[in-house]
């Protein structure tokens, strides 16, 4: 395919993250895949170039907390279609980090693990979100499977 | 005058019962308790076990709008302080569970000891407007596992009010039922005069009670101990970001308590609670002094009002980190607009907080008495007789004269008059030759000489020497 195509695939895909277009995201992800884009140019110069834009404009305070958490949702979304090909050929992408994050047993408060969450995902950590009331020994089995 | 703003149209308040009656059959509420879902199961909801959901029929909540009362007495260890809630009498308490205090003298923020909330608890027992006061700060100076029971017995130690228990655990809302049994001489009194105490229950927006909240809601109506139900969804984040939306998760969850109470213990006194208020989109921090606070306050007023239940709202939240113009703009608003709107207590008003409840501040809680003075005053209103229309006096004094040298005058003006304590009005002359003091050092002033003078009526020798063996034995048990 063309550099162009491949191009114009990208930044649509960089452009619904921005947008928090959760579906489309998803749907153009697959796209990526079936144009025969490497995923991990998809997801570095698609997904995570969107929500970088976004996250700039949280740093400047140019964006809200309801934008920053839909544009991590629109990321994850794209994420559940490409990842597996990752997983597949046995290929990691770059991320700053890997986080496991969750509410301890016996809390039942989910919002502030939100809002982290999504300024994680801003800053390029992979974040995994257990939920609420989690035991201790769930975080422990989690954790070695990261 | 309290009960004279309104927010909502009669319609409109129909619709946010109708939607909540909705939400409460075709959504639900969570209980984290087996107990409670049993309960609501018997008297006929519908129990999702696996998700802890109770699916309320509105018959339900009818039933129980029926047996919970409209007014009770909150007793004193003081009659004098008794005080009839209900109606549109509205009262103030002082602000509730800061962790830290700031020291304007020294800029510095240090943790909150119990040596802080004696002082408080002190200090409140003095101030008018505190009608009763409540858990000013949480000691970090004492075990977790007991502090609600050392924060009990301070409170009760420091104070002839009313007293209100905070309980963090059924365990803990079990001791202090001992505690209030000890107070009156045995469970048998305590039965027969519950209302000497009253605690909160929180729910965990939206629409959940954690396994505590749900099973202090049952131990309470158990010994029907009055209790608020205090929700403090916040629009965008824990309720729907339209305020009708966020009202309509209070009011189910306030609803879904009061079912629950009024199964286990018909006619326990519940007050309708509302902390709800915005979250700030900026920060992810609650916008507690926002004024979509004070707007969700005049609706719980009308929407309790109309189920005929007191009301626990919440004003003089202070956001700002200083005792500052913001401190004072912020807690002016929503004590001045719950007031109007007839909440019957003010929860937090008389506030003497920073920081949207996370630091004290001993010279803000006297500036904040001095608002709630004024807020006061406002709620008296005019009165209109023909005393107050003074024909004689006006034809005495005739043209020109002075009403200064009226017997009228002596007579009335104290109560027609609101007299400031530390606001100033002196002319600028004797402002400067007392050392033009800002307000934040004249309310210091005034706070060393309120715990320098003020001992609360001490409390019976006995009785005391009982609670504190209940706290005693439960720390015991703890570290053994």
């Amino acid at each position: 395919m063309s550099l162009s195509k491949e191009e114009d695939v990208l930044r649509k895909l960089a452009g619904a993250v921005t947008t928090y277009e959760v579906e489309q995201a998803e749907e153009l992800a697959k796209n990526a895949l079936a144009a025969g884009i490497d995923p991990v140019k998809a997801i570095e110069d698609g997904l995570a170039e969107g929500l970088r834009r976004v996250g700039d404009l949280f740093g400047r305070r140019e964006a809200s907390l309801p934008e920053l958490v839909m544009v991590a949702e629109a990321m994850k979304a794209g994420l559940s279609i490409l990842e597996p090909e990752l997983r597949k050929a046995r290929r990691e992408r770059k991320t700053a980090g890997k986080i496991l994050i969750g509410t301890v047993e016996g809390d039942i408060h989910d919002i502030g693990k939100v809002i982290v969450s999504a300024m994680l995902w801003a800053e390029g950590f992979e974040v995994t979100d257990l939920g609420v009331d989690v035991p201790t020994g769930v975080f422990v089995e989690r954790v070695k499977e990261l | 005058m309290g009960g004279m703003l309104k927010l909502l149209t009669e319609e409109e308040v129909l619709e946010i019962h109708l939607a909540t009656l909705d939400v409460l059959e075709n959504v639900g509420v969570a209980f984290k308790f087996g107990g409670a879902l049993k309960i609501l199961d018997e008297a006929g909801a519908s129990i999702d076990q696996e998700r802890q959901v109770a699916k309320i029929p509105e018959y339900l909540v009818q039933e129980a709008l029926k047996r919970v009362p409209s007014r009770f007495v909150f007793l004193a260890r003081n009659p004098k302080h008794s005080l009839r809630i209900g109606g549109r009498r509205t009262y103030f308490t002082n602000g509730f569970g800061a962790t830290y205090v700031f020291e304007p003298k020294t800029g510095r923020r240090r943790t909150a000891t119990l040596k802080d909330l004696e002082n408080f608890t002190r200090i409140a027992d003095y101030l008018e407007h505190v009608h009763y006061p409540i858990t000013h700060c949480v000691p970090q100076d004492v075990p977790k596992e007991v502090v609600g029971q050392y924060m009990a017995l301070t409170m009760i130690k420091n104070t002839s009010k009313h007293y209100y228990c905070p309980t963090l655990s059924l365990e803990g809302a079990k001791d202090i039922i001992e505690m209030a049994s000890a107070l009156l001489g045995g469970e048998e009194e305590l039965r027969k005069r519950p209302t000497i105490i009253n605690s909160t229950v929180c729910p965990t927006s939206p629409l959940q009670y954690s396994a505590d909240a749900a099973a202090r809601t049952i131990e309470f109506s158990r010994y029907r101990i009055p209790f608020g139900i205090w929700p403090a969804p916040l629009a965008g984040a824990t309720g729907p970001v339209t305020l009708a939306g966020t009202l309509v998760v209070q009011n189910a969850e306030v609803l879904a308590g009061v079912v629950l109470s009024q199964l286990v213990g018909p006619g326990t006194p519940v007050l309708y609670g509302t902390g709800s208020s915005v979250m700030d989109m900026t920060y992810g921090t609650t916008a507690y002094a926002a004024p979509e606070l004070s707007l969700f306050n005049i609706a719980t007023a009308q929407l309790a009002q109309s189920y005929g239940l007191p009301t626990y709202g919440t004003g003089g939240i202070i956001d700002s980190k200083l005792p500052d113009e913001q401190a004072a703009y912020e807690s002016m608003m929503s004590n001045l607009l719950a007031a109007l709107a007839g909440i019957n207590i003010v929860h937090d008003g008389v506030y003497g907080i920073l920081e949207s409840g996370m630091t004290a501040c001993y010279e803000q809680i006297i500036m904040c008495h001095e608002m709630v003075g004024m807020v006061m005053r406002v709620l008296k209103g005019m009165r209109v007789t023909d005393e107050d229309l003074a024909l004689n006096v006006i034809e005495a004094v005739g043209h020109g004269g002075t009403f200064l040298s009226q017997k009228h005058t002596l007579q009335h003006f104290r109560s027609e008059h609101w007299i400031p304590q530390i606001t100033d009005r002196s002319p600028r002359r004797e402002w400067e030759r007392a050392g033009s003091k800002d307000i934040v050092q004249r309310a210091g002033e005034k706070i060393e000489e309120i715990l320098k003078s003020h001992e609360p009526e001490p409390l019976d020798r006995g009785v005391e020497a009982a609670l504190e063996e209940i706290v005693r034995t439960r720390e015991k048990s703890l570290a053994g």
